[in-house]
């Protein structure tokens, strides 16, 4: 790849494809296209290859870069208006009476979307490296461990940050609760 | 630790299964849309070539400057032959005015 081999880039591109998508959908932007995004990550990735060293595993030195980038990319965004119960859409509001209610084990696919858009919602309330966090240990169930090698950050900071994040997410949904049906 | 309300984690846990699969792979053509978009952002313009081929033809004739410098500065130094070209001369005029 240093001497400019086109079909190591590629394969090297195709083999790096799944991790750094993976990290983009997590951190997609709002209107942002998640093959350009990750195109602008792989191009980061050629221009500082020659400052990698072999420290830590190929991916996880990707992934950073990755998570940078996105972490970037959100923050050059503006912030969302601050959204009320009466913004919820019909499903969100039917996920959030699902999930609070006990006796609902499975609920329907149209629950599941408005989970999802609703746990994007809470989480637009953090900041986007709390978001990460919480996103990876939360939803994806990773360890700290794990964290730590795909961001670079200490552990201690991860815990900080998914305390904090922890706090607020509770504090938000408790709100949420109140001003719905409950 | 804290935790997450219990009713919240349910909601994340339903949240992640509506998500779209991972792919394995990458879509046609998009790794070599990328080597590409870099061998352009990295094929340098027509100035800087032409920039790079006046620096390089600069370098190669230094040397060339520099042997033909050294040799005209070493003539000047060596004594001009005066009286035997005067002879010479006095020698052709002599045989060839006649």
């Amino acid at each position: 790849m240093r001497e400019q081999d086109q079909d190591a880039a590629r394969s090297l591109v195709e083999h790096l494809y799944p991790t750094v998508i993976r990290i983009v959908r997590r951190n997609l932007p709002r209107r942002a296209d998640e093959e350009d995004l990750a195109q602008e990550i792989f191009l980061k990735m050629f221009e500082k290859l020659d400052q990698y060293r072999g420290g830590v595993p190929l991916d996880h030195w990707v992934s950073r870069i990755a998570v940078n980038h996105c972490l970037n990319a959100i923050r050059a965004q503006k912030v969302r208006p601050e959204w009320r119960m009466a913004d919820l859409s019909e499903e969100q509001a039917a996920a959030l009476d699902a999930v609070t209610t006990a006796g609902v084990q499975e609920p329907a696919p149209s629950e599941l979307i408005g989970a999802r858009e609703l746990v994007d919602l809470l989480l637009d309330a953090l900041s986007p490296e709390d978001r990460l966090v919480i996103r990876w240990l939360e939803i994806e169930e990773r360890s700290i461990k794990e964290v730590r090698e795909l961001t670079g950050w200490p552990s201690t900071l991860i815990r900080v940050r998914a305390f904090r994040a922890r706090q607020k997410l509770n504090k938000r949904f408790g709100k949420l609760r109140k001003q719905g049906r409950l | 630790m804290n935790r997450l309300h219990p009713d919240l984690k349910r909601l994340m846990a339903w949240s992640s299964r509506s998500l779209p699969p991972e792919p394995d792979e990458a879509p046609l053509g998009f790794a070599g849309r990328v080597v590409a978009a870099w061998n352009s952002a990295h094929t340098p313009s027509l100035f800087a070539q032409l920039q790079r081929l006046a620096w390089s033809s600069a370098w190669a004739s230094a040397p060339v400057i520099l042997c033909g410098a050294v040799f005209l500065v070493s003539q000047a130094q060596v004594p001009e032959p005066v009286a035997g070209l005067a002879s010479a001369l006095r020698f052709l005029v002599s045989n060839f005015t006649q």
